[in-house]
């Protein structure tokens, strides 16, 4: 029993396994909505979460994938990143992250993934199954996507576009000279100057483009003829509030002009990056404006701030009822697998176990609006979980088993076939590896 | 308009100073006897005579006492209730060096090839940081208002040093009188001044260790020359002869401890660094500090050779909105509050220090910041002191300066209270014997540097011209194109009035002629006048100035 | 006495305690005052990760004197008056060491003017001051390898030191540490990912890098012999000391470690030849992250590599990179370390310790020394630190669970038998680092009032709390007014 189970499992990690139709027993079920189910159930019929629970009627002739002493837990979900749109950072020809021009809401982040990015099954192979991916030059950087992680193209991939509007809001402090620097800052007068020329970009788009869209309505209802405009059309979804508008802001001027502009403007509101948010957490949760983190791994922003800053950022929005979600930042997407430690790191520094498991699932899927397809396992939603052998935040976890809209997921990567093939080189010590067989 | 009973002693006053025309009626012969009475003299630090009169004669202190005999052929300055102090000696003034023709740095981007030698005219060091053999003096290009911004906050004496280089050359020592630095210079070559100045641009070396690797190197290979050089020539036939390197030669003296080593440093980890080169090579320095040696002081120790200070205290930050707060560090609020207390420590740690008016952005704030030092502990005698008989001493020069006594230097500052308080003034200051008098002038209030097309009007004539102001606010310089010359001009900034002193030759006239501009924005009135009457002025700003050079590094 | 004034004295009254207190989050190192070295400490009924022969233990004692270990069991009693640290419940280990850091480096960590630079040295230019020192005790790092950059196929010396935050750049570098050097190979020295301006300086290839390392240690080897003549025949004129062709010969006397920066498996056989033929031994490979594909021929020659645990697909060079990396070349006998290259990483080292047993499944005690013990040995200070064995420095920290669990959160780390830093003190300051930030904004604004209304100073202010902790040493000036020694008058 034990060898088949062994055998089994090694299937499982090649992903030869049930798609669309199976029921998932034995293991602990995590469905972040509710209590963990110790030896619960998970039937899954057409791709779609039919039940859960600790005794549920699996229906006849549905295959069972044995979980016994494994976890199961919703797949993760990683927002405003670049996978898919950069291979390698160094690399420009493998870069389609920043257009040139300051206002490129148009830009649509849809078009230009790359399916078979490398990067894709390396960051799902450690359950990142879903991301929003996102352009980030200029101030109105672009449209993002909601997509998951395996597929065949962008098209079939594709859960939710536009799923937000993107905006860099400018910076808003001075800087003063660096000492140590050759090159003179500019005045305090230029640096405004910069500063304001900057802000009046941004509100001249939404400005621009609000009187665009009034045009192009009432050309529609008979009136003067308005030509189309690329950049303004592509900014009607978020005037209308039907999408979110996600704006990265990190400092404290930054996140409170941008509560400010998004008041004004009526427009709904993310904030991305968020370092100083829980400065303003009473604003931030009156307003019921959610905070991306991006920042949970990284050095305090200040010389002065004590050396846990980052780390504390989002036990504090969850105290202060700011919604919030966690991720990993745009620089790259090549370690996404790591979303799970932020979380972690967050969760050992004052933020409950349990809220650090939603910030990775159920509430990246409520910021996109998709938390009735994702986030969490309850009937109804999509079959796209992961199955661990232990806490998928604990470093040393492996995900054994995943599925997304119940097909099921390719763990292998570049990196498990490298391995493969050098672990098996012939030892010139013609020894016997210490390293058991494969995770 | 009239001449006030002011300007008339003043341009009276300027005469005296003016340079000798070589193609005028000859050299001025104003007789160089004076008798200051009634004042208040400050001898040296805690040494006073309450009321007393200084006797000068040719630029030397003839006699000073309460009770002197005047000399008959003296002139009597009565300077009844106000003090006279010993001119004050700033050690550490950075000046830039004139150009020689040099082939210059290799422009255009792009870094060097590894061991190709520069190609520069003569028998130099490869290195662009390595000019030891540069003398100053020879080379000293010095504004009028670097001068002048000094010598109005009475400093009377200052160590001129090279900007910018590791090996940067021989400081030199003169007065502040005007006239030619042959009349003005006390000594050519002051001391080698070295640093941890990086290169500029893409030259090496363009990291602080590589500045230390060039130190060490280069001192080693200065050894080794001599070494080399003493070899060849003790047998030369059959030796291929050592190459020549006119900067090892001029570094030999320093590095055999012959010659004074002034190190200029940044912060106070780079004392402890320049330590540890003390350490390596048997040699001491004589420092130049930033203010920042409170914060290691122990560790800093002792300093035989003392160390000059500055006391560009740190502006308060602004705080005013909410979110500015939180980018002031915390490094940034402790060292505003604590730099005024840097001198006091040095002090109570008995660490032997001089105090200079390098680094400061407004030279006219000087005393003013000593009185800032004083007030957190420092005590006035030790101001005094460290900034006359020490410096003196430092420089060996304590038999010519530092303190009123006959046989001196004639080196003096009158004022009307305390030298180290805001509220006095400095009424006049005495380089060599020969009085400077100071404008009463108010702390600089606006920018007015850059380029401005004046126009004249003396009697219904409209006489354009364009004055270019430029330098530090605080120590201005200025060129006035006029009538197809260019001619440079004295500028004094007081509080939004920029007076402009230009010698009139270059409009005509004899003696120099003075106009005042009252600066607002962009946009400046003013008026002046000459021998043929007297005239008002429109100008307009056209350009402003670029960026500045930067400070001493 | 003005209220700012009184603010201010109230902000800056230092804390009391026993034992000097730590650091507690200072951002100033001149500012803090060393901790005292107790004679004796005794942690308790801890599960002691040794790194060592005695593995790991389950409610043990660790008991240190005069800031050395003494010994590591269970049932250990306290001499008088020693600090006993009650760790129930915790995990202790040993101090981590980073062998891969440029945290405490002051100007640029590269002289990237040249494309050898093996003249200069970090040792001249440590960092005390940074804020780094502090923030990486708070991860339990103990002990640092700070290199120069990776801009030139033959860089600057390093120079390995430890957290001892508050110290002067000289007492914080580990004395007797073996010399090392940083080489660098593939995209960096070539200078691939530059820009269009730097493309003329050679070698822009691989092929190049080579010819070049092969030519200085030539160049060296020549320097070596003209010296070892002079020395015996005094021919000729004495020969000028070179200060990087010095460097160079330690190299080739085995008395200078190299630590190449290296990613590409070619290029690692490239400078593995090259050691070879002139008869070393490479220390270390640093990233190595194709190290997994020749980690027999590394092996071979006793080449330690010092890995990131996952970092891939920054740059073309790394695409090949895999997170088994560190596993596959420990099973193969490399002496592995798995180090940060970073500021943010550094503090969270013993994490990254727990990927070698996630990819790869190297036991948990193995993988912690890929952040203790193999660090040491690779930079050849194991006789020192690296494992709590008697004789050894005090350098542990104490966790609050598992170093290998993402839960755990460091709580003290000691350093030479002090405790440097301690959260609980960290958390306890944190009120008055706040108050002293906003009485100084305070005296800001108060000044400016006053500035504005015309009125001098403020009255004066009390010295600073690091005033109080310098015992200024009483000096003699020889003449009581200047300062030249005798003899030295001009």
């Amino acid at each position: 029993m034990k060898a088949l189970l062994i055998a089994a499992s090694l299937l499982v990690a090649r992903g030869a396994f049930a798609a669309g139709t199976f029921a998932i027993t034995g293991g602990t079920v995590h469905p972040v909505s509710g209590p963990e189910i110790p030896g619960g159930m998970v039937v899954v019929e057409n791709g779609k979460i039919t039940a859960v629970g600790a005794n549920v009627t699996v229906p006849a002739g549905v295959e069972r994938v044995d979980a016994t002493g494994l976890q199961v837990y919703p797949g993760m979900i990683a927002l405003n990143t670049v996978l898919g749109l950069q291979e390698i950072g160094a690399v420009r020809a493998t870069r389609d992250v920043n257009e040139v021009g300051n206002i490129n809401p148009n830009a649509r982040a849809k078009v230009a993934l790359n399916a078979d990015s490398e990067l894709i099954p390396v960051a799902r192979a450690n359950g990142v199954l879903v991301a929003q991916s996102a352009t980030s030059g200029g101030v109105i950087t672009g449209t993002s996507v909601v997509w998951k992680l395996q597929g065949w193209n962008w098209e079939e991939m594709t859960i939710k576009e536009p799923a937000a509007l993107h905006v860099n809001w400018p910076n808003m402090i001075t800087r003063t000279h660096n000492w140590w620097d050759e090159e003179p800052v500019k005045s305090e007068e230029d640096q405004k100057k910069e500063r304001e020329k900057s802000l009046k970009e941004v509100r001249d788009a939404f400005d621009n483009a609000k009187a665009y869209m009034k045009a192009r309505e009432a050309m529609a209802a008979g009136g003067a003829r308005h030509d189309f405009d690329v950049r303004w059309e592509a900014m009607i979804p978020a005037l209308k509030k039907q999408i979110p508008v996600f704006v990265q802001a990190d400092e404290y001027m930054q996140i409170a002009a941008a509560l400010d502009f998004a008041k004004e403007q009526d427009v709904r509101l993310v904030i991305v990056g968020g370092r100083d948010a829980w400065r303003l957490a009473d604003r931030l949760a009156a307003a019921r404006v959610p905070v991306i983190y991006d920042e949970t791994l990284s050095m305090p922003r200040r010389s002065w701030e004590p050396y846990d800053a980052a780390y504390t950022v989002p036990g504090k929005l969850f105290a202060a009822g700011v919604p919030f979600c966690i991720s990993t930042g745009t620089d790259d997407a090549s370690n996404l697998r790591n979303l799970p430690y932020e979380a972690a790191m967050a969760a050992a520094f004052g933020l409950p176990k349990e809220e650090a498991l939603k910030a990775v699932t159920l509430y990246p899927a409520q910021i996109l609006g998709v938390a009735d397809r994702l986030g969490s396992i309850e009937p109804g939603k999509d079959a796209t979980l992961i199955v661990t052998d232990g806490d998928p935040l604990e470093i040393e976890s492996h995900v054994k088993m995943a599925w997304i809209s119940g097909d099921p997921v390719d763990l292998t990567s570049r990196h498990t076939r490298l391995y493969d093939k050098y672990r098996n080189r012939p030892r010139a010590d013609g020894g016997v590896s210490k390293l058991a067989a494969a995770p | 308009m009239s001449f006030s009973r002011r300007t008339l002693l003043l341009l009276f006053t300027l005469s005296l100073t003016l340079p000798q025309l070589a193609r005028g009626q000859g050299p001025v012969r104003t007789p160089r006897v004076h008798a200051l009475t009634g004042a208040r003299i400050v001898l040296a630090p805690g040494r006073v005579i309450e009321k007393g009169t200084i006797v000068v004669r040719d630029g030397i202190i003839e006699a000073v006492g309460a009770s002197v005999s005047i000399p008959a052929d003296a002139r009597i300055w009565k300077v009844d209730s106000l003090t006279i102090y010993a001119g004050l000696i700033d050690l550490a003034m950075p000046v830039s060096v004139t150009p020689a023709d040099q082939g210059g740095d290799q422009g255009g981007g792009g870094r060097r090839q590894p061991d190709a030698p520069k190609e520069k005219p003569g028998a130099f060091h490869e290195l662009d940081v390595v000019t030891p053999e540069i003398v100053l003096a020879d080379r000293l290009a010095m504004k009028d208002g670097d001068r002048t911004g000094r010598r109005n906050v009475g400093i009377t004496t200052v160590r001129v040093i090279p900007e910018k280089g590791v090996f940067r050359g021989e400081a030199a020592i003169l007065d502040l009188g005007d006239g030619p630095l042959a009349d003005n210079l006390l000594r050519r070559e002051a001391g080698q001044v070295i640093s941890f100045a990086t290169a500029s641009g893409d030259q090496y070396p363009a990291s602080t260790m590589g500045t230390v690797a060039v130190l060490r190197q280069t001192i080693m290979d200065t050894r080794w020359y001599a070494d080399a050089h003493a070899a060849y020539e003790s047998k030369p036939v059959g030796l291929e002869r050592p190459k020549t390197n006119v900067a090892f030669e001029a570094l030999l003296p320093s590095v055999q401890g012959k010659e004074p080593i002034i190190f200029v440093t940044d912060d106070v980890l780079d004392v402890l660094r320049a330590k540890e080169l003390e350490k390596e090579f048997g040699l001491q320095f004589a420092y130049v500090g930033s203010g920042e040696e409170y914060k290691r002081l122990h560790d800093v120790g002792k300093l035989p050779r003392g160390i000059v200070v500055p006391v560009n205290f740190p502006e308060a930050p602004s705080v005013d909105e909410p979110g500015q707060a939180l980018t002031l560090s915390t490094e940034t609020l402790r060292h505003w509050q604590n730099a005024p207390g840097n001198l006091a420590q040095l002090n109570a740690a008995k660490m032997p220090f001089a105090i200079t008016a390098m680094g400061l952005k407004d030279v006219s704030a000087f005393r003013k910041n000593v009185a800032k030092a004083i007030s957190r502990g420092l005590s006035a005698d030790a101001a005094l002191a460290a900034t006359t008989t020490v410096p003196a001493s430092m420089v060996g020069l304590s038999d010519r300066l530092g303190t009123i006594e006959a046989g001196k230097i004639a080196n003096l500052v009158v004022t009307d209270g305390p030298l180290f308080s805001d509220s006095t003034k400095v009424r006049a200051v005495w380089v060599d014997g020969d009085r400077f008098e100071v404008e009463d002038v108010k702390p600089p209030q606006g920018d007015p540097r850059g380029t401005w097309e004046l126009v004249a009007t003396m009697n219904g004539t409209d006489y354009p011209s364009t004055l270019i102001l430029s330098g530090q606010v605080g120590g201005l310089s200025g060129t006035l194109k006029v009538a197809g010359q260019e001619t440079p001009a004295t500028i004094t900034q007081s509080g939004s009035n920029v007076i402009v002193s230009f010698p009139g030759e270059a409009i005509g006239e004899t003696g120099p002629i003075r106009f005042t501009l009252t600066v607002k924005g962009d946009q400046a009135t003013g008026d002046g006048s000459t021998a043929h009457g007297s005239f008002t002025l429109t100008g307009k700003r056209t350009a402003k100035p670029g960026l500045d050079e930067g400070g001493a590094r | 006495m003005n209220r700012t004034l009184l603010l201010l004295l109230v902000a800056l009254a230092a804390p009391v305690s026993a034992m000097a207190a730590t650091a507690a989050g200072d951002p100033e190192a001149w500012h803090v005052r060393v901790p005292d070295q107790p004679a004796a400490v005794l942690v308790k009924n801890a599960t002691i990760w040794t790194s060592g022969p005695q593995g790991r233990l389950e409610h043990a004692d660790l008991l240190v004197e005069k800031g050395k270990i003494v010994k590591v069991g269970t049932g250990l009693s306290a001499p008088k008056g020693a600090v006993v640290v009650d760790a129930e419940g915790k995990h202790v280990t040993p101090g981590i060491i980073d062998e891969h850091s440029h945290s405490c480096v002051v100007g640029d960590v590269n002289e990237g003017t040249h494309n050898v630079s093996a003249e200069v040295r970090i040792q001249d230019v440590i960092n005390s001051e940074t804020t780094n020192i502090y923030r990486q005790l708070a991860g339990g790092v103990t002990c640092a390898n700070e290199l120069h950059g990776s801009a030139n196929a033959i860089g600057g010396q390093n120079c390995v030191v430890k957290m001892r935050y508050g110290e002067n750049p000289e007492a914080l570098k580990l004395a007797g540490a073996k010399p090392g050097i940083k080489f660098a190979l593939g995209e960096n020295p070539k200078q691939s990912n530059w820009g269009d301006r730097y493309t003329q300086r050679y070698p822009q290839t691989r092929e190049g890098v080579e010819q070049l390392i092969r030519e200085r240690f030539q160049a060296a080897r020549d320097y070596k012999k003209e010296r070892e003549e002079f020395a015996k025949t005094h021919k000729g004129l004495p020969p000028r000391r070179d200060l990087q062709l010095d460097a160079l010969v330690e190299i080739l006397d085995g008395k200078r470690l190299v630590h190449s920066h290296a990613y590409r498996a070619d290029e690692m056989l490239m400078l593995l030849s090259v050691a070879d033929d002139f008869g070393f031994r490479i220390g270390s490979f640093q990233h190595v992250l194709e190290g997994y594909k020749i980690a027999d021929e590394i092996a071979k020659r006793g080449t330690g590599a010092s890995t990131f645990s996952d970092w891939w697909a920054y740059k073309f060079e790394v695409y090949d990179a895999i997170p088994y990396n560190g596993s596959i070349m420990w099973d193969r006998g490399v002496n592995v370390t798995f180090n940060s290259d970073s500021d943010e990483l550094a503090r969270r080292l013993n994490l990254e310790a727990a990927k070698a047993v996630k990819y790869g499944g190297v036991p948990e005690a193995e993988a912690l020394k890929f952040v203790t013990l193999n660090a040491a040995k690779q930079l050849d200070i194991a006789d020192r630190v690296g494992s709590l064995e008697a004789g050894k420095d005090a350098d542990f920290a104490i966790w609050s669970g598992s170093p290998l669990s993402v839960y755990s959160v460091c709580e003290q780390t000691w350093v030479d038998g002090r405790k440097y830093f301690d959260r609980a003190e960290d958390l306890a300051a944190r009120s008055s680092v706040a108050a002293e930030r906003d009485s100084l904004i305070a005296a800001v604004k108060a000044s400016k009032k006053s500035d504005k209304k015309g009125k001098s100073e403020a009255a004066p202010v009390a010295a600073p709390q690091g005033a109080a902790a310098f015992k200024p040493p009483k000096y003699q000036t020889s003449d009581g007014q200047g300062c030249m020694g005798k003899g030295d008058e001009r």
